[in-house]
């Protein structure tokens, strides 16, 4: 999909609670084979604090955001947050983070949710608002507090962290812009979570290739095909990162080298962080991208479905880079906790009321 | 169901608690926080609202082992009197941080974070903490 006027990316943040735990130290916990972990290419993961969850976390990200574009709060005519961990059933987030940052009341938005892409659907509903005219800045958060069963393999990646981009109409403040985009969607039942359920259910191996695989390939192969472009006109290729090493194979199934994926690939050191995690991996390589490149963004949510875009980098993307915390920031910064802390600052302790 | 939190009260001290917004007196220039509709040093009704700057440092503190029923999850609660660069002084719990670790002048930064829940089934208050800034911003 290409809008009548071309929209881009103004300004980027992220944030990363700092509190990590070794995966080797869940594999201790559950009785996995030593090394297990490091078949995911995962290694530790970011936990959020026991005061921390998707507002907090969007919060930060978005606050981020706003000081690399350069803007004013309240000219953010549209706020969305995509996430599956929503601190309310029914409540938005938005309207937390909206009135903390200083957003409201003149905005429109809501949380979105499809899985780990509801994010990437808020940066097409952007897109659509802001090439129109209807709105000047579009704030699209991709935040989560993943949750994982104890013991269950998923418990070794699914972490907290979140990404906000704002965008604008090209040439209004952007840095970069989006060149084109491919959406692809299929009722692909690979993970689920029920209403009262605490934890997800996932179907194993079918969560690779019917899912992620095929939705991702898919798209970034419609997303070419209707651009006329080839992999290796891309500089930059960013992942859906459910682990750290379904990325490098995607890449390579479509002709991408693994050192394009690099610069974007932050799964085996914070987790996944659902929602955030292509968006946060984006981040990384807008931090080092040069004017001119092109990075190619490839979201994923189970159920399932992805979004591919072609992201241009502008002039003046250097100079907004250090007007915020940037992505090696909150991977340096960063404190080891053990199992039991980390299970009571995800709420994995029953505590029996009295 | 029996709710604890009064919703009037969180909702509007909202803005205080999220943004650190304050008053400011129009005739003889002190800011209050939490906000006020009479100046306390010159009695002037003439206020106007003001966000403060969010960044400070380390007056005094205390910690909190024995807790209130509902905040044991956040035990140990540091709670610090932090002066504002604008000059006020706020109370405010800490968070990111451990009791050794906490130090008078220590510099810190506003955050927003969970304060308190209303059970498992009312309200999530919401309000600004604050953390250490960095150690190379501490100099």
């Amino acid at each position: 999909m290409k809008p009548v006027n071309d929209v881009g990316i103004a300004g980027w943040g992220v944030y990363i609670p700092k509190y990590r735990i070794k995966c080797s130290e869940i594999e201790a916990m559950w009785g996995f084979q030593p090394g297990y972990c490091r078949s995911l290419n995962v290694y530790e993961k970011a936990v959020a604090g026991v005061d921390e969850d998707t507002i907090t976390i969007g919060y930060e990200a978005a606050k981020n955001a706003i000081l690399r574009a350069k803007i004013s709060p309240s000219e953010v005519g549209a706020i969305y947050v995509g996430t599956e961990s929503k601190p309310y059933a029914v409540k938005p987030s938005i309207t937390v983070i909206g009135e903390a940052l200083g957003i409201t009341p003149k905005t429109l938005g809501a949380d979105l949710e499809f899985a780990c892409r509801a994010a990437g659907e808020a940066i097409e509903a952007s897109i659509g608002l802001i090439a129109s005219g209807m709105i000047k800045y579009s704030l699209v958060i991709g935040a989560d507090t993943a949750q994982a069963s104890p013991g269950d393999v998923l418990e070794f990646t699914a972490s907290s962290g979140g990404a906000a981009y704002v965008l604008a109409k090209r040439g209004d403040n952007t840095v970069a812009y989006f060149e084109g985009s491919f959406s692809y969607i299929t009722d692909t039942p690979d993970f689920w979570r029920r209403p009262r359920s605490p934890y997800p259910y996932h179907g194993e191996q079918f969560t690779g290739d019917p899912a992620y695989f095929h939705h991702i390939i898919s798209a970034v192969k419609g997303l070419m095909e209707s651009l006329g472009l080839r992999s290796s006109d891309f500089d930059y290729a960013v992942f859906h990162q459910p682990n750290g090493r379904f990325p490098l194979k995607v890449a390579s199934k479509l002709g991408f080298p693994k050192d394009k994926v690099l610069p974007g690939l932050i799964t085996p050191y914070i987790g996944n962080t659902y929602n955030g995690s292509a968006l946060i991996g984006l981040a990384a390589v807008l931090e080092q991208a040069k004017p001119d490149q092109r990075i190619l963004l490839a979201s994923f949510g189970s159920g399932s479905g992805s979004d591919a875009y072609s992201i241009i980098v502008e002039d003046g993307i250097e100079e907004r880079v250090n007007l915020a915390p940037k992505v090696k920031d909150f991977l340096e910064n960063k404190e080891y906790i053990s199992y039991p802390l980390y299970a009571k600052f995800r709420g994995l302790i029953e505590k029996f009321e009295m | 169901m029996s709710m604890k939190f009064s919703i009037p009260k969180t909702w509007r001290e909202r803005k205080p608690h999220y943004l650190l917004e304050a008053t400011k007196c129009k005739n003889c220039g002190k800011i209050h926080y939490p906000p006020r509709t009479v100046c306390d040093k010159c009695g002037s009704r003439d206020l106007e609202r003001t966000r403060l700057s969010g960044e400070g440092r380390i007056v005094s503190y205390t910690v909190q082992y024995v807790v209130l029923d509902g905040f044991r999850d956040y035990a140990p609660i540091i709670y610090a009197i932090v002066e504002l660069k604008e000059g006020v002084r706020v109370l405010a719990p800490l968070t990111d941080v451990k009791p050794g670790d906490v130090k008078i002048g220590l510099k810190v930064k506003a955050v927003l974070r969970k304060v308190s829940e209303d059970g498992k089934l009312g309200l999530i208050r919401y309000a600004i903490k604050f953390k250490p800034l960095e150690a190379e911003s501490q100099k």
